[in-house]
């Protein structure tokens, strides 16, 4: 199997895309089938590739016939494709969803910007260039925000005003670190940068480091570049807010795992740590700590639904970024399943969300009183995909959080019991509130539902919900994956060997 | 926004780029014997992965790295190379005169498909957010403008199509081609009174060139077995006909920025009616 051919991945949803107006020439409905059909056959695809390098190993594709380190090149590891797969599958899911809502006159711009987002996030997941992913987050970024504002209200302008700003100088913080790599070592590619990172000074390496972080921490909605958030998700549509919780904020972790621990870090022991002057690995346990417990905490003020999921999404990528910065191999596989879980759940949550508030036509949890009488369904799949992010047993966000705990606990030190105490306290908290909704929602009063719903928004959340509970009761499915993924991370000299070839060591 | 808020905003950004530029500064002054390289001394521009691209001798620079291994990466300059001289060197690995094309279309060429969806995607956010608002300024034109607008305009159109067909031979490309094509279609619509830019049509083209550049991306991956490899012959370095999907491709970069830009402007100017 000729791996170059995993550039179908990126280079078809961008071929249909440029494509698109075309086809909104002839009706919108049409864009909308295109794009879930593109993405539903990016989705089988990288699952056969998927499927193939779990048996084979990790691999690159090569563009252009240039090697890697002077060329561009994708890396193909068992991590990368699978979030690429998650990716591509809530994709999947919402352009399907997308297509079941009553058609607006831009619908045609929307599904070439949502298929352009989520092909960027799944090259973002794959691509092994540095300057590569700062131009696909571009385009994520870019892209996003035309999401945000595609409401056409005032709150979704203003939303998508402070996403750009803040996505603006994200960007360009990123490119002041490509610009010092670059500076010092001579090249972007990600496997050299990674073999040669410690010839830099410590104190230079923490600034690029440092730089870094403002750019992707954007897209992770981690804390100081966080304040987008609340507005941004307010005033989107709740549809697109499932892209941003399920796939925006899903790539932005990846390059922090992937650029922080392989690129960056140094092996000590049985952990990961970013080389440098700083100890930046205590610096993202702190903000992790402190997104977790800001996110929470707001979530917990909130009536607006809309609002308590984006708070939560904050907050469970604190819960990631702590997962990374403890740094050994039991935390940051159960960053990665995290990850997934979070993706699924959220973007599950989102999507039943929307079709309350378009059913009662109201975003506020006190108007949501007594829903679960008057729609069973609805609500029980909401409870489902509660249930999955909080972690009761038996749901999938149980096993991922036991996986970061148990991380936690034996990295052992005083620091990391505190800030474990603070996850496990926020945890809670979040419980407390998703509680308080389920509670309302199977309350017992009537209430009028004013828009029906199509049928192809119910096959939807009941697809996710199947994989929430799969995943729940049957957690196993996906340990052999979260096993290469997170080893994939772990193996640095395994990343620079597949990706320099074998006599770089030499 | 309340000004509680815009206040501890500031506050903490100050702080955070206070902390940056002490950062900044200390790895500036630091004696550098704690790691090899630094920004300010013994930064050697021969060490770098564009050197190969200058002196286009990236398949020996592949051989090089699997033979030496790490040796290679501290002394990039030791890779043979030959002499390449204008008009005379024939079929090197690389066909372009103008080293800045050979980089941004050949070597990395996949990124430069990206910064074509970058401007493609701000261009339909443009169109779809802010369509239509510059109309309601529009002042007529005076005597001059007119007329010379009218005679301006294909010398404009031929100097952009001009920069994009020798991109691959002189300073420009794609981009500013398009950029200047671009350019002569606003000046029809600032100076005349009742020109109507065709944005169908143009939209057509646009989708056309942009499927046509992932095209030829698709049509090195099925005879070449890697995307956007060069299938074409690179000819004599220095001609114009040479340099292989090079120059074609930055012929469909040329068209569709050209046909993107006018879109955006008269859209701009008009809104977009047909919506």
């Amino acid at each position: 199997m000729n791996m170059n051919y995993a550039l179908l991945l990126i280079a078809v949803p961008l071929a249909v895309a440029f494509l698109q107006p075309l086809f909104g020439m002839i009706s919108k409905k049409f864009t909308k089938w295109v794009t879930f059909l593109t993405l539903a056959f990016n989705f089988v695809y990288s699952l056969c590739l998927l499927n193939y390098v779990m048996t084979n190993g990790p691999q690159i594709a090569v563009i252009g016939n240039w090697r890697p380190p002077f060329g561009i090149n994708l890396y193909l590891s068992a991590l990368s494709l699978f979030l690429a797969t998650i990716i591509y599958f809530v994709g999947t899911v919402v352009s399907f969803y997308f297509i079941g809502i009553k058609d607006k006159p831009i619908d045609d711009k929307l599904s070439l910007v949502m298929l352009l987002v989520v092909g960027a996030a799944g090259a973002i997941v794959m691509t092994g260039d540095l300057f590569n992913m700062f131009v696909f987050i571009e385009i994520l970024s870019i892209g996003t925000a035309i999401l945000i504002a595609s409401r056409d209200k005032g709150l979704s302008y203003k939303g998508a005003l402070k996403y750009m700003i803040f996505g603006s100088i994200g960007s360009s913080m990123l490119l002041f670190a490509i610009g010092f790599t670059y500076g010092t070592l001579g090249t972007l590619n990600l496997a050299e940068i990674a073999l040669r990172f410690h010839e830099i000074n410590p104190t230079l390496a923490s600034f690029i480091v440092l730089m870094f972080t403002g750019g992707v921490f954007v897209e992770a909605e981690l804390f100081p570049f966080n304040m987008w958030v609340p507005d941004s998700y307010e005033g989107a549509s709740p549809h697109i807010n499932a892209i941003l919780s399920g796939i925006v904020s899903t790539a932005g972790i990846y390059a922090i795992m992937r650029v922080f621990m392989t690129v960056f870090g140094i092996n000590i022991g049985d952990r990961i740590v970013i080389y440098g002057k700083l100890n930046f690995n205590a610096i993202l346990i702190t903000i992790g700590v402190i997104t977790t417990a800001i996110g929470e905490l707001s979530a917990l003020t909130q009536k607006n639904i809309k609002k308590i999921l984006a708070f939560s999404s904050m907050a469970q990528m604190g819960v990631i970024a702590f997962a990374i910065g403890i740094g050994n191999q039991i935390a940051l596989t159960g960053g990665i399943f995290h990850l997934f879980n979070h993706a699924i759940s959220k973007a599950l949550l989102f999507l039943v969300a929307a079709m309350i508030i378009r059913n009662i036509g109201s975003a506020d949890i006190d108007d949501m009183e007594g829903f679960g009488r008057h729609n069973k369904f609805l609500a029980i799949i909401f409870a489902i995909g509660a249930f999955g992010i909080i972690g009761i047993p038996f749901f999938n966000g149980f096993w991922s959080k036991m996986y970061i705990i148990d991380g936690a606990v034996m990295r052992s030190t005083p620091w990391t019991y505190f800030a474990l105490s603070f996850i496990l306290g926020a945890a809670l908290i979040e419980a407390f509130y998703y509680f308080r909704i389920i509670y309302k929602m199977f309350n017992d009063k009537k209430i009028t539902a004013k828009n029906r719903i199509h049928p192809f928004a119910y096959i939807s959340v009941a697809l996710l919900a199947i994989v929430v509970l799969t995943v729940g009761i049957y957690p196993s499915l996906f340990s052999n994956i979260l096993n290469h993924a997170s080893a994939g991370i772990f193996d640095r000299v395994q990343y620079i060997t597949t990706v320099l070839g074998m006599g770089v060591l030499r | 926004m309340k000004k509680t808020e815009f206040i501890t905003g500031s506050f903490i950004a100050l702080t955070l780029v206070v902390l940056l530029g002490i950062f900044f500064f200390q790895a500036l002054f630091q004696p550098s014997y704690e790691g090899k390289v630094m920004p300010v001394d013994n930064v050697n521009l021969k060490n770098r992965v564009s050197l190969h691209y200058v002196l286009k001798n990236v398949n020996n620079a592949s051989k090089y790295l699997a033979m030496h291994g790490m040796r290679y990466f501290n002394n990039r300059s030791s890779v043979p190379s030959q002499t390449i001289t204008y008009g005379k060197s024939k079929n090197l690995e690389e066909g372009s005169a103008n080293e800045v094309t050979s980089i941004v279309v050949n070597y990395r060429g996949f990124d430069t498909l990206g910064e074509v969806t970058v401007l493609f995607i701000s261009i339909i956010g443009i169109t779809m957010l802010i369509g239509g608002v510059v109309e309601k300024k529009w002042i007529k034109p005076s005597l001059i403008v007119r007329t010379g607008s009218k005679f301006l305009f294909p010398f404009i159109l031929l100097f952009g199509v001009y920069i994009f067909i020798h991109g691959h031979l002189t300073p420009g490309g794609g981009f500013p081609g398009g950029a200047v094509i671009a350019s002569g279609f606003l000046l029809l619509l600032l100076g005349l009174e009742n020109y109507r830019f065709n944005t169908k049509a143009s939209k057509v083209i646009e989708s056309l060139a942009g499927l046509t550049f992932v095209c030829i991306g698709l049509i090195g991956l099925f005879t070449k077995n890697s995307f956007l490899a060069n299938f074409i012959p690179t000819g004599t370095v220095g001609l114009l006909y040479s340099a292989g999907m090079v120059s074609l491709i930055y012929v469909v970069i040329g068209i569709k920025v050209g046909a993107e830009l006018s879109t955006g402007v008269a859209e701009l100017k008009e809104g977009n009616k047909n919506d």
